[in-house]
């Protein structure tokens, strides 16, 4: 691999298909971030694809372990919590804040959450221009809504707030199709970009693209398919706290889960 | 041209994709709309690819020249924009696609679909990906499709749970994994030395390559085409596939016995495109690697005491003679391997829709110690939590009389016909026709000692085709101890009655299909047709 | 410079390919995670090595290819690292849940009769 990667990195490369897109990306993408030009507009058909990859991934993770119980021995409690520091019981969803040491650290986590979120929504909005774009600003946002669940727990959560993942990759995924489907009402092929200029009253001129509407697609599914994937890990922990009330057969390697499931198992 | 009819190619793509997304917002708790979404879907695809082979045929003419559709996505034009290319083989293969797809889909409304959750979403998602393969017409674009259909078919693999599907997808999971890197680095490479990534613009340029360019062009090449083995099941890097497919459901490896075809698809298309291809793509090694699949598939066959473990290895079998007929060289193989194409993945999707039902034919301590894998105690683990109807449901409908066992006989004794290839069906003809085009070459003067390999191994594996199934057909059908009358429900029967009569139909109207074929062939044969239809403004190939 | 990358991509992948090849499932996955850092970076070099060139087109609006990075393999590999880290978040949760099930983490489901 290291010959075959020498060898092509030392030969001069001929010409290709790159100049196109340097050479069109301002003209007619709209766009001086070439790269990300070329991923939603140029060859967005293999964004599409890949963000329905993400999302397929996703719910085959949630498919997993949605009736899942990890392997008991496997799931030790930390130091802190087996010794029964303050702070570790289970969260009282009507408790306003965690007690003990987790304290700053839930005031914090929550501050961050708006924060983030007009930060996720700037990134989408700079990435035709500059370093950014649908995934990268999903990512911050989908990250915020973990840290809500790290800090202060997934009952005290899920209590008041549902986000409900698998409608955010139906959303994304119908979105990113439906850009691409509009140009047909243009009679124009799929995913076709098209740009108007319009004047609004209070923001003055704006230059809106349907390749918005495609990354915001993508910024829907990609928060969508992470906080699905993280949220089905986050309700391991929380079974993984009770013992099963019936013992289980291992010779059947059936799990059986306890009568009582908990309830917001039922919420992803 | 009608403005709508114009985007008819990327029908097959888009409608899948808007329809498991619409099914994932409706929701899992509401399962007529997602029943009825995923068959509309289903038929819309369906007729959008009957409509599509009949306009690549010359039937129509003024349409499409030469009978080559080309879509260009974005409105970008070849090779800087994503090309959809509809010709023969394309508009085949997606028909079959659509064909395989509505009976699995009714099959799985009995039961299947209850077993775990967004089964519908999932499986409109793998036809999406089927679709988008068989369309594409650029390089990095059938990776991210091949990754489509196969994050959907690790997700419909373990769909029921249980331990030996879990097991069977982390080693189908890992192999396929390492196969897509090896599709990246031979991506990178062809694109590293060529400049381009559109297939038709690699083939243009390719004769022109020089020196050190074209070592690595083809050294990428070789890397691309082994990812491709890989996923065709190609020996030796199938040992994942008979668990995989014997552990997944009854209608999730009826359309696994297409995603495998995928492989062939993509070697078959490379190989037609780039006039003096290398190994493995057109030299001896694929020959002989696939005659060493369809040994291995033999084997399998004898030694198999399962039957949907049997018919895996009838799939892996099916794969080896599809590459080996194409790996011989021939120009005169392609149309009769076409025709076997066509038999086998409707006859295999069929035979696996039929274990499905048979497996509850057994209740009775069985004679081989590990046949009791393939009893449905998945279904019985995940009923845990599951609403309790799902049992009443299964016990109240089905007709209880021996006109059940008469026809999954009868439906097992036409599907081994099928897939082992005797008279009188369609496998038959399929195979006959294969044998008359091996002999043609033996006769023309070339490859003897890989002509008569060929012919000895599908010689071979008919006849083990047929002791391995009649072995097993006896002991679920004539053996008396310990069965219980199977109870039939239309709605699963359907499906296997209709993929069988397909075969028939098949078989009847064997003369227009091999014509279709036949020009599907000559279509391959010239490349530059598929090369001057994608790039109008093609520069000649330098001599 | 080349020599560098090069040699990191060839030792990325040896110790992929290793790990890969390991009985323990853990072992696997870190080594398909080495594997696709070789392959991203293996794409990426396909644009060749430049400095101080990103693919952002500036004030000025010059177009001219010279000027600027090769975008395209940029792109791709942007493709790849998403569907290569879906795929490995797929097979680390496969493995949790072959690990529940089976009680081992050997690759095969069950413990070598050694």
């Amino acid at each position: 691999m290291a010959g075959l990667a020498y060898a092509i990195l030392t030969r001069p490369a001929g010409p290709g298909i790159s100049s196109f897109f340097l050479e069109h990306s301002l003209a007619q993408g709209g766009g001086r971030n070439v790269v990300n030009v070329i991923l939603v507009d140029f060859r967005g058909f293999d964004t599409l694809g890949e963000i329905t990859v993400v999302g397929i991934v996703a719910l085959t993770v949630y498919k997993l372990l949605r009736r899942f119980r990890p392997a008991p021995e496997s799931i030790i409690l930390p130091r802190p919590q087996r010794v029964g520091a303050e702070g570790d019981e289970p969260r009282d969803p009507d408790e306003t804040l965690p007690l003990g040491y987790m304290r700053v650290p839930a005031v914090l986590g929550r501050l961050l959450l708006p924060v983030a979120g007009v930060i996720s929504v700037f990134f989408l909005l700079r990435g035709h221009n500059a370093p950014g774009g649908g995934f990268v600003g999903g990512l911050v946002m989908s990250t915020a809504f973990i840290v809500q669940y790290m800090v202060s727990g997934t009952l005290w959560v899920e209590s008041r707030m549902r986000i409900n993942p698998q409608n955010w990759i139906g959303a994304g995924l119908l979105s990113a199709a439906g850009a691409g489907a509009g140009a047909w009402l243009a009679s124009r092929s799929f995913l076709t970009s098209m740009a108007w200029h319009a004047r609004l009253p209070l923001l003055g001129e704006v230059h809106l693209s349907s390749t918005l509407l495609f990354d915001l697609g993508v910024y829907l599914l990609v928060v969508g398919a992470t906080t699905l994937m993280l949220i089905a890990l986050a309700h391991q922990s929380l079974r993984s706290h009770r013992a099963p009330s019936v013992p289980h057969d291992t010779a059947t390697e059936v799990w059986r889960s306890p009568a009582a499931q908990t309830e917001s198992g039922a919420a992803s | 041209m009608n403005p709508w009819l114009q985007h008819l190619p990327s029908l097959p793509i888009v409608v899948p994709l808007a329809a498991g997304a619409a099914m994932l917002l409706v929701g899992e708790s509401r399962r007529a709309p997602r029943m009825v979404l995923a068959l509309v879907a289903t038929l819309v695809q369906l007729a959008a690819a009957i409509t599509l082979l009949c306009l690549t045929t010359d039937s129509v003419p003024g349409i499409w020249p030469e009978g080559i559709g080309v879509y260009a996505i974005g409105g970008w034009p070849a090779p800087f924009g994503i090309v959809l290319v509809v010709d023969r083989l394309s508009a085949l293969m997606i028909t079959l696609n659509a064909a395989l797809a509505l009976p699995v889909l009714v099959y799985s409304f009995a039961r299947w679909d209850r077993l775990g959750v967004h089964y519908h979403a999932l499986l409109q998602f793998l036809l999406m990906g089927l679709n988008g393969a068989f369309l594409t017409g650029d390089l990095f674009n059938l990776f991210v499709f091949f990754e489509v259909l196969l994050a959907a078919s690790y997700a419909l693999l373990v769909h029921g749970g249980g331990t030996p599907r879990v097991k069977a997808a982390l080693h189908f999971i890992v192999v396929n994994l390492a196969a897509s890197f090896a599709f990246l680095i031979g991506v990178a490479m062809i694109y590293g030395a060529v400049g381009t990534l559109n297939m038709a613009d690699i083939a243009d340029r390719w004769p022109a390559l020089q020196g050190g360019d074209r070592g690595i062009a083809e050294a990428g090449l070789a890397i691309l085409g082994i990812a491709f083995l890989v996923k065709a099941g190609s020996w030796p890097l199938n040992f994942w596939l008979p668990a995989a497919y014997a552990a997944a459901g009854a209608p999730v490896a009826a359309v696994f016995s297409i995603t495998t075809k995928v492989g062939v698809y993509a070697i078959l298309r490379m190989a037609s495109l780039l006039e003096d291809p290398v190994a493995p793509f057109g030299g001896p090694w694929l020959f002989y690697g696939a005659i060493a699949t369809m040994v291995f598939g033999i084997v399998g066959i004898l030694a198999a005491r399962q039957l949907p473990r049997l018919i895996a290895f009838t799939v892996i079998l099916s794969a080896g003679t599809l590459l080996a007929a194409i790996g011989l060289g021939a120009p005169g193989m392609i149309a009769p391997a076409l025709f076997y194409l066509l038999g086998s993945v409707l006859a295999t999707g069929a035979f696996f829709m039929l274990t499905g039902m048979t497996e509850r034919m057994r209740t009775a301590v069985p004679e081989t110690a590990d046949s009791a894998a393939a009893q449905p105690a998945t279904y019985e683990a995940f009923s845990v939590g599951e609403p309790p109807d799902l049992h009443a449901a299964d016990d109240e409908v089905g007709v209880a009389i021996p006109a059940a066992l008469a026809f999954l006989g009868l439906a097992f004794v036409c599907c081994a016909l099928l897939v082992t290839g005797l008279p009188p069906l369609a496998g038959f003809i399929a195979k006959l026709a294969l044998l008359s085009a091996t002999f043609d070459v033996l006769s023309v003067g070339g490859a003897h000692p890989r002509a008569w390999l060929l012919i000895g191994a599908l010689l071979a594996g008919g006849l083990a085709g047929l002791i391995a199934l009649s072995r097993i057909g006896m002991r679920l059908f004539w053996s008396v101890t310990g069965r219980t009358t199977p109870r039939l429900r239309i709605i699963e029967a359907g499906p296997v009655a209709f993929l069988v009569l397909l075969c028939i139909a098949l078989t009847v109207a064997a003369g227009p299909t091999m014509t279709y074929l036949d020009s599907a062939a000559r279509t391959l044969r010239e490349p530059q047709t598929y090369i001057r239809a994608v790039l109008p403004d093609a520069r000649q190939p330098v001599p | 410079m080349e020599i560098v990358f090069a040699l990191a991509i060839g030792v990325l992948t040896a110790s992929g390919t290793w790990l890969l090849l390991r009985p323990r499932t853990f072992q696997v996955i870190m080594g398909l995670a080495l594997l696709s850092y070789a392959v991203n970076l293996f794409i990426f070099g396909m644009g060749r090595l430049v400095i101080d060139k990103p693919s952002i087109i500036g004030a000025d609006n010059a177009t001219d290819p010279a000027l600027y990075a090769d975008p395209v393999p940029q792109a791709l590999v942007l493709t790849a690292i998403v569907i290569g880290f879906g795929t490995t978040a797929l097979f680390l949760v496969v493995l949790l849940a072959l690990r529940g099930l089976t009680g081992t983490d050997h690759v095969d489901g069950h413990e070598d009769d050694a």
